[in-house]
């Protein structure tokens, strides 16, 4: 088999490409093409082979690796890929209502190419607000993480100004921060979140983002964000990144 | 729950809300009401983001949706300030 792919590459971590090919590229596993920038061509012999060389799951590297299984495994049976998310435990998009809710409501499918994460809270917030069933009526990726006892710290004053979804999200975000992003417009979430070295994206920013890495086109993105800057909570800041994506080749 | 305030105001909105009341069918009392809670969401909601709240914070102690919040912060009209410096660590990491 082989498949192209295309990396996005998690802000916290260093290219991945010299470790991708030290992971794959071995004949004896199924070997790869070379490949340059974010481009990869990877060929597997089987799937049992990929399974005896899993990264270390605390490395930066994992993130990306997830990346590539999802792909490998998209038109493979979805079991797959529950074994490597069991086993590496890890999430890439963590996203708020603010988020949710200014993507749908632009009404252009931006997230449909991606598979986002958050809570069941978030998932109430978003309904509750725009009258809809996500997970059931809408073409969206998403999961819903599961609940337990988070070990981040945060300080009461700062606390009591924050939401309980708000606390839930940045203790998973914490927890898995070294390959996550969150994705919020709300800017006190972000400073608290930057202040716990947890990597953030408002929504024109993560489009940005999604251009850069080919995850969606460009037209696509400037389409979305001409939109977005009608209600944004920013119109400026949608007003320099688009600015800024126009120059981009 | 509920109170009663009884309040003065000048003729130029007492005359106003007599016409909105005409128009909207309603009692006085209830267009009068419309109008206090909207700018006093608003100017609390305004606030209390200064003081650092987050929007969902903002959502539930005003007890008005999260679409809402956003809305009323748009008047801001503020922008991120490390907005090109995101920008710019988006575009070398490519």
């Amino acid at each position: 088999m082989s498949f192209e792919l295309s990396l996005p590459t998690h802000p916290s971590a260093t290219s991945s490409a010299p470790y991708l090919a030290s992971f794959v590229s071995p004949p004896s596993r199924g070997g790869c093409a070379p490949f340059g920038g974010t481009n990869v061509v990877l060929s597997i012999g089987s799937n049992a082979s990929l399974f005896s060389h899993l990264p270390d799951p605390k490395s930066n590297n994992a993130y990306e690796l997830v990346f590539i299984l999802k792909y490998v495994f998209r038109n493979n049976t979805h079991e797959h890929f529950k074994y490597f998310e069991q086993y590496i435990d890890i999430m890439q998009y963590i996203v708020n209502a603010t988020f949710l809710i200014n993507t749908i409501k632009t009404n252009i499918g931006i997230i449909e190419s991606i598979e986002l994460n958050t809570i069941q809270n978030v998932i109430e917030e978003v309904e509750t607000e725009l009258g809809i069933g996500i997970k059931n009526e809408m073409n969206i990726k998403i999961s819903t993480v599961r609940d337990k006892k988070y070990k981040i710290k945060i300080p009461k004053s700062k606390q009591r100004m924050l939401s309980f979804t708000d606390l839930k999200l940045l203790g998973i975000a914490y927890e898995r921060k070294k390959s996550c992003i969150l994705v919020t417009d709300d800017k006190q979430l972000r400073t608290i979140a930057k202040h716990f070295q947890i990597h953030s994206y408002t929504t024109p920013l993560f489009i940005a983002f999604m251009i850069k890495n080919n995850l969606i086109s460009k037209d696509k993105g400037i389409s979305f964000l001409s939109t977005l800057k009608e209600y944004y909570i920013r119109p400026k800041d949608v007003v320099i990144i688009l600015n800024r994506i126009k120059k981009w080749r | 729950m509920s109170e009663n305030i009884n309040v003065t105001l000048p003729d130029n909105i007492a005359k106003y809300l007599h016409t909105k009341s005409r128009l909207e069918y309603l009692p006085m009392s209830a267009v009068a009401r419309k109008y206090i809670a909207k700018s006093v969401v608003e100017e609390m909601v305004l606030e209390y983001y200064r003081q650092g709240f987050s929007i969902t914070k903002l959502a539930e102690i005003a007890d008005i949706p999260i679409g809402r919040v956003m809305e009323i912060l748009r008047k801001m009209d503020e922008h991120l300030e490390d907005i090109e410096d995101e920008l710019i660590e988006i575009e070398s990491k490519k």
